[in-house]
């Protein structure tokens, strides 16, 4: 077990709004090897996968080993991602941790860096418990299983997938928690479903709903609506040929719900935090 | 009844009706204050037949919500029209304009006002209102503004505010408020600091810290304040030149602080439902 109390570590925080924090010489984990040092960067925007991230930052390393990317959620209940790696720099074996907390359209990143393998356990710590999480009740992206070999675009309060091969796209709208917010995702994600729509039961999804489905111009259209008294979940399929309702009710059963926040939050004013 | 087209944009959506439209963008990331980007926008859309401008108005929404509303007479191909600006939150905010004739784009703005909701939950860190020192500037970081002294850095005087924080202190609080808040730690204090309790004329109790030293051969002094009603807390430190005049001016800003509204979901926004 490491110790995440990192008030005697030593702070700079850079123009970028990264935090560096270098590690006290005393310190029990990383004393014998002289030197580890943490990078916190808040709200980084755009979002990214983790291998974009270690790319962006490997530039002055070469990567001897690479462990898988392990995926975690947070006590606050954000999904969050990790990974450790064997890098050297000039001349030097090191451990390099790196992960990522991603919100719903700005992340957290923090990397640390050190001759101990501790240094990985350090940031996997520091991600999994001591990152402010948002609130968790707002319009959130859910984890899924997206269709092999679609490509993902990015829209407001929805994400469009985009068939490789034929003219067709599913728009996964942004999980929605019950109350006033839902009628603004109602106005931006618009899915109306005509009067004459077929409507069926969606069966083996995470929650209960149905799925409409109608014709236009030969043109396949579903909506799939999923809701139970937290979450609303909505997701809308156009496409020429009825082959890709498959690819539809896939992608609806591997939705997730977002996780509980497990945070051990207690009230309190501490005035502690002014360090003189 | 108007009968209103709906048009999805890049950032959100456009409503259009005969001779009125409005556009809706629920994510809109900005590093000026709400103020300032109603007043930007207006100028924007008016521009440059602005005839009458609105002083700008702050409401609460059913979420608990801030939101600053705008408004400015213009004439558009001829006609006299209305366009309203309303900017709800903060990072991100939600941004409504309407543009139609007078009177009723303001109420279709305010209509939306009150039925959208932000979706970021309640309990997330938050702007909230306060009167920053006449003349000093503000300048966005993550988490917190800083205000500078319009002569720094030869007058050394920096106040942050931070962002209003829900009322825990878990671990990621504890951490965020290591990394983010504390101050730079190469400050000698001469001595102990001063408490003293303190109520901001808008009724948020907390405690004053002020404390003496000198950092870098300069005499310096920093004043924390921490302060929180039933929902938040609201902190603020200045670390500057030991002067009167502008320990005052950062006590004058940190007494301004107002306390956010609460949420008024209980009442209406639920009535959907229980159709």
């Amino acid at each position: 077990m490491i110790e995440t109390d990192l008030t005697r570590w030593s702070r700079v925080q850079h123009g970028d709004g990264s935090v560096v924090l270098t590690a006290p010489i005393q310190h029990p984990a990383f004393a014998a090897n002289r030197h580890a040092a943490l990078r916190i960067r808040h709200d980084v925007r755009p979002i990214a996968t983790l291998d974009a991230v270690c790319e962006e930052l490997q530039a002055r390393m070469r990567i001897d080993r690479c462990e898988p990317t392990e995926r975690f959620v947070t006590r606050g209940g954000e999904y969050g991602a990790f990974r450790q790696l064997s890098v050297t720099v000039g001349d030097e074996a090191l451990t390099w941790g790196v992960g990522l907390i991603a919100g719903d359209d700005r992340m957290t990143i923090v990397d640390g860096l050190a001759r101990s393998p501790n240094i990985a356990t350090l940031v996997r710590d520091v991600l999994e418990g001591s990152i402010p999480a948002g609130a968790f009740e707002r319009i959130r992206m859910v984890p899924y299983r997206p269709p092999a070999g679609w490509f993902g675009v990015r829209r407001t309060l929805a994400t469009c997938w985009l068939a490789p091969e034929a003219p067709a796209v599913i728009v996964a709208c942004d999980a929605v928690p019950r109350g006033p917010a839902e009628r603004l995702h109602a106005l931006v994600c618009s899915l109306e479903i005509p009067e004459g729509a077929t409507r069926t039961p969606f069966e083996g999804a995470v929650l209960s709903g149905g799925v409409a489905t109608w014709t236009v111009d030969r043109r396949i259209w579903a909506v799939v609506e999923l809701a139970d008294e937290r979450w609303i979940v909505r997701v809308a399929l156009q496409a020429g040929d009825d082959r890709h309702l498959v690819v539809l009710r896939d992608l609806v059963r591997s939705i997730e719900l977002p996780p509980v926040p497990m945070s051990d939050a207690l009230p309190g004013l501490d005035l502690g935090w002014m360090a003189t | 009844m108007t009968v209103w087209t709906r048009t999805a944009s890049v950032d959100g959506v456009v409503l259009r009706a005969s001779d009125s439209w409005i556009q809706i963008r629920p994510r809109v990331r900005t590093l000026i204050g709400a103020r300032a980007l109603v007043d930007a926008t207006l100028a924007t859309l008016a521009a440059p037949s602005a005839i009458v401008r609105e002083p700008l108005r702050t409401l609460i929404t059913p979420e608990g919500e801030l939101a600053t509303v705008g408004g400015a007479r213009c004439i558009s191909r001829g006609r006299d029209r209305e366009c309203t600006v309303v900017i709800v939150g903060d990072e991100p905010a939600l941004c409504i304009e309407a543009m139609g004739e007078p009177g009723l784009a303001r109420d279709h703005a305010l209509a939306l006002t009150r039925e959208l909701g932000l979706g970021l939950g309640g309990s997330r860190r938050r702007w909230f209102r306060y009167d920053p020192p006449a003349g000093w500037f503000g300048v966005r970081r993550s988490g917190a503004t800083l205000w500078f002294h319009p002569e720094h850095p030869r007058v050394p005087a920096i106040a942050y505010v931070f962002d209003a924080r829900p009322f825990v202190a878990g671990d990621a609080d504890r951490f965020d408020r290591f990394v983010l808040l504390s101050m730079g730690d190469d400050f000698v204090a001469h001595g102990t600091s001063k408490v003293m309790p303190m109520r901001t004329t808008h009724g948020i109790d907390g405690r004053r810290r002020v404390v003496e030293g000198n950092r870098g051969g300069r005499e310096l002094v920093r004043v924390a304040v921490a302060c929180a009603d039933d929902q938040f807390t609201y902190l603020a430190h200045f670390e500057g030149a030991n002067d009167a005049a502008l320990i005052g001016a950062v006590h004058r800003m940190t007494d301004s602080f107002r306390p956010l509204p609460q949420a008024r979901i209980a009442n209406d926004a639920f009535a959907m439902w229980e159709a």
